[in-house]
């Protein structure tokens, strides 16, 4: 009897991530409901681990990545991002929260839940360079340094979302936190034994968002080798690039939507595990909406 | 007197911008002073004051009253002081204003009294006093010669207030003044003190002292402020906003320690005064019996109004200046740029467009509001040189690369903004292979009519 009720708890643990195990799995894994990822050598994102998803810069690695998002929300798991560099678009992940992720993996497992997590995100170089800017204008200049020392190089930026991740993991509030270094690729020791120790005392699990720089003509056999052996100290490596086949979708006058497949390579304690996502996509029209058309009763102030 | 004429006579003259808190801090001292005068004084607007003034009749009558306090003032050094002795609050305030050192309107002689002085004294909106006079109503006089229910369904709310004025009726009243307690330490530390633990050491135990005394009064402090001094000179006064309210010293240690390490100080300093510039009533929240049970997990929104998240919050808040935790929200537009907006997580009212999500779910499934892939735009579009090959794009290079357009969409052609700043732009998603790589990239390619000039805007990633 027992047994029969804790397959079942494993089994409610597996489509509503979070809630049916306390103690076991449940509480080191997070499942994102993309079937290859959580049925594979990793089953999910491991809890107090880091976890490194990364790909060319156009792979389309945050696109699974805001399925597996939208599914922890939706399961009313809290998620932080830490955007490095503010390239997301608020569009995009509007609709997170409520579990509305885009193009769907054909392999992923929706569901819908009852609690609401949050999702938040801290976009690192854009509130330097306010923060910055509004001590310049205040006329407050740290230890007598000129304006031009105050710009914010790529270093600073790196150095505050290290900051900031950490400051997150911290609070333990998030269950899971991306971290988006973008093709800053390499972690200093001392700042990934910081985030080791902050993590053991947390119970989130860290996913290192990398963009991989374009690599010169390679056969694919040795990419996909070379993914597998890039191990920096990350507990799972998850990698992805776009394939063939791809979807091409014609519109009236034209092609209105290319869909590529994603292949993604998943590599834990020297194993590797191949795993294809098709994407299933419709052609946007953003004429669905409008703009606001300005109120003309009140004349624009002229300067 | 222009500026410059003003230095021609006094060289050592300062401009100073117009600064609120002075002048409230100014008002605050002056009303201190004014209780030696009268019992009751209260502020009503910046250099305004309400004195009660009743039962002078054996203390030499209103006119020696006036006399002194005017006296009073000057040696204040407030010598432009004009007084109004009424029965009502506004009344006196307008005898105030009669350019005569102090008018006394005789008892129960209100309403004769503003009966002949102009509707501009109201204290109605400009467009009202602009009916007023638009109906031939110039003075209080005719306004209380009007019924007061054409008064009333005319002007509403303000009508009532304005003929109640009008008619002598004030319910202001001079109050007791409140006897405001300034919670601050000082401490001298006889020597020069650089290292941040020395400075925490003696801060947290001015922190114990100022949150004991907050404690005992009810109260909790929303603004901190540490002033450095090196030998008497203040050399640094920096304010600390809460996020919330705190009387726990714990937590006021923690934020003032983020403060002094994101900005370190110039220099040594040899004294320290920490004051409790804002405070606030204390709340006392009825805490859930089950809270304590460690057994049970913590739902989002506990976490989220958790102090665990406000500490965060206001680490957060010292370092960047405002709240860098933001909500993607949905705007009512169709450009990719524009269709969303960053929104700070608290402190913000939501502006983001409604959507009737279960409908769009039922009817177009998950993917339907967010039918793309993820973009990843560039901090600035990348103009790039395209080769058009039959009016299609073939070819492009950026930064130094040639990239092959190998499939291309048909344009998504967007424009509007017209009354702002005119948008008038081709969007294509292009599958490009760079020429040194076997790898695809899918790309955002943007045509922008309106400067003639092609532009990678991102990626989809």
């Amino acid at each position: 009897m027992n047994a029969n009720v804790a397959v079942l708890k494993q089994q409610l643990e597996h489509l509503f991530p979070g809630k049916w195990l306390s103690g076991g799995d449940g509480d080191k894994i997070l499942r994102t409901g993309i079937r290859d990822i959580d049925s594979g050598i990793t089953a999910g994102f491991a809890r107090r681990q880091i976890t490194e998803w990364s790909g060319l810069s156009s792979s389309g690695k945050s696109t699974l990545l805001r399925g597996a998002i939208a599914h922890w929300c939706t399961n009313g798991l809290n998620v932080g991002y830490v955007d490095t560099f503010s390239r997301l678009v608020a569009s995009d992940w509007a609709f997170v929260k409520e579990g509305h992720y885009g193009p769907v993996p054909l392999n992923m497992m929706q569901r819908k839940g009852n609690a609401a997590g949050e999702f938040l995100v801290v976009r690192v170089s854009e509130s330097l360079a306010q923060h910055r800017s509004s001590l310049l204008n205040k006329g407050v200049n740290r230890s007598g340094a000129s304006a031009q020392s105050e710009a914010v190089s790529r270093k600073d930026v790196k150095q505050e979302a290290f900051w900031v991740v950490e400051q997150l993991i911290r609070s333990t509030i998030f269950d899971a936190i991306v971290f988006d270094m973008g093709e800053s690729l390499y972690f200093n020791d001392r700042l990934f034994a910081r985030l080791k120790r902050a993590l053991e005392r947390s119970r989130t699990a860290l996913i290192v968002l990398k963009d991989r720089q374009l690599r010169e003509h390679y056969s694919t056999k040795k990419v996909d080798s070379d993914i597998a052996n890039s191990g920096w100290g990350c507990h799972t490596n998850m990698c992805f690039k776009w394939s063939a086949p791809i979807h091409y979708e014609s519109g009236m006058s034209g092609l209105a939507l290319i869909s590529p497949a994603i292949k993604g390579v998943v590599s834990r304690d020297g194993m590797t595990q191949n795993m294809e996502a098709k994407l299933n996509m419709h052609v946007q029209n953003r004429l669905f909406t409008h703009p606001q058309i300005p109120d003309r009763r009140t004349p624009k102030a002229r300067a | 007197m222009r500026l410059s004429e003003a230095r021609a006579v006094c060289s050592e003259l300062r401009w100073r911008d117009y600064d609120d808190s002075l002048y409230i801090a100014a008002q605050k001292e002056m009303i201190s002073y004014l209780v030696e005068c009268s019992p009751r004084v209260s502020a009503i607007q910046v250099g305004m004051f309400l004195l009660d003034a009743e039962g002078l009749a054996l203390l030499g009558g209103e006119n020696l009253f006036a006399r002194n306090i005017i006296r009073f003032v000057s040696q204040k050094g407030y010598t432009e002081g004009y007084i109004g002795l009424a029965d009502s609050a506004f009344a006196a305030t307008v005898a105030a204003q009669q350019q005569r050192r102090w008018h006394i309107v005789a008892p129960g002689k209100d309403s004769s009294f503003l009966s002949s002085l102009s509707v501009d004294y109201l204290p109605i909106s400009l467009e009202s006093k602009d009916t007023l006079y638009g109906l031939g109503v110039e003075r209080m006089g005719q306004l209380t010669a009007l019924p007061y229910e054409e008064v009333t369904k005319r002007f509403e709310k303000e009508g009532v207030v304005a003929y109640e004025l009008a008619s002598g009726i004030d319910r202001r009243r001079p109050s007791l003044p409140k006897i405001e307690t300034s919670y601050q330490c000082y401490v001298d530390m006889g020597g020069p003190i650089e290292s941040l633990n020395d400075t925490l050491f003696v801060i947290k135990s001015m922190l114990e002292r100022l949150t004991c005394l907050l404690k005992q009064a009810g109260l909790c402090a929303e603004e901190l402020t540490m002033c450095f001094y090196s030998d008497d000179d203040l050399f640094e006064e920096r304010p600390v906003r809460l996020i919330r309210p705190s009387n726990q010293g714990k937590f006021l240690l923690e934020v003032l320690r983020l403060s002094i390490e994101n900005r370190q100080l110039e220099k040594e300093f040899t004294s320290l005064r920490l004051i409790i510039s804002k405070t606030s009533p204390e709340l006392f929240k009825q805490v859930s019996m089950l809270s304590g049970d460690g057994t049970k997990l913590e739902s989002p929104e506990t976490r989220f109004s958790s102090d665990s998240f406000l500490l965060l919050v206001q680490k957060l808040n010292t370092r960047y200046g405002e709240n860098p935790l933001l909500r993607p929200v949905a705007i009512d537009h169709y450009t990719p740029e524009r269709a969303g907006a960053w929104q700070p997580a608290i402190g913000s009212q939501s502006t983001s467009l409604s959507v009737a999500v279960d409908y769009v779910k039922a009817s177009a499934g998950n993917a339907a509001l967010v039918s793309g892939l993820v973009l990843k735009r560039y901090a600035q579009p990348r103009s790039i040189l395209v080769e058009v090959h039959k009016g299609q794009p073939e070819t492009f290079t950026s930064e130094g690369v040639l990239y092959k357009i190998h499939r291309i969409t048909t344009p998504e052609c967007l424009s509007g903004l017209w009354w702002e700043q005119p948008v008038r732009k081709s969007y294509y998603t292009a599958l490009v292979q760079p020429s040194s790589s076997n790898d695809y990239l899918l790309v955002m390619l943007v045509y922008d009519h309106e400067c003639k000039t092609w532009f990678v805007e991102g990626e989809y990633d």
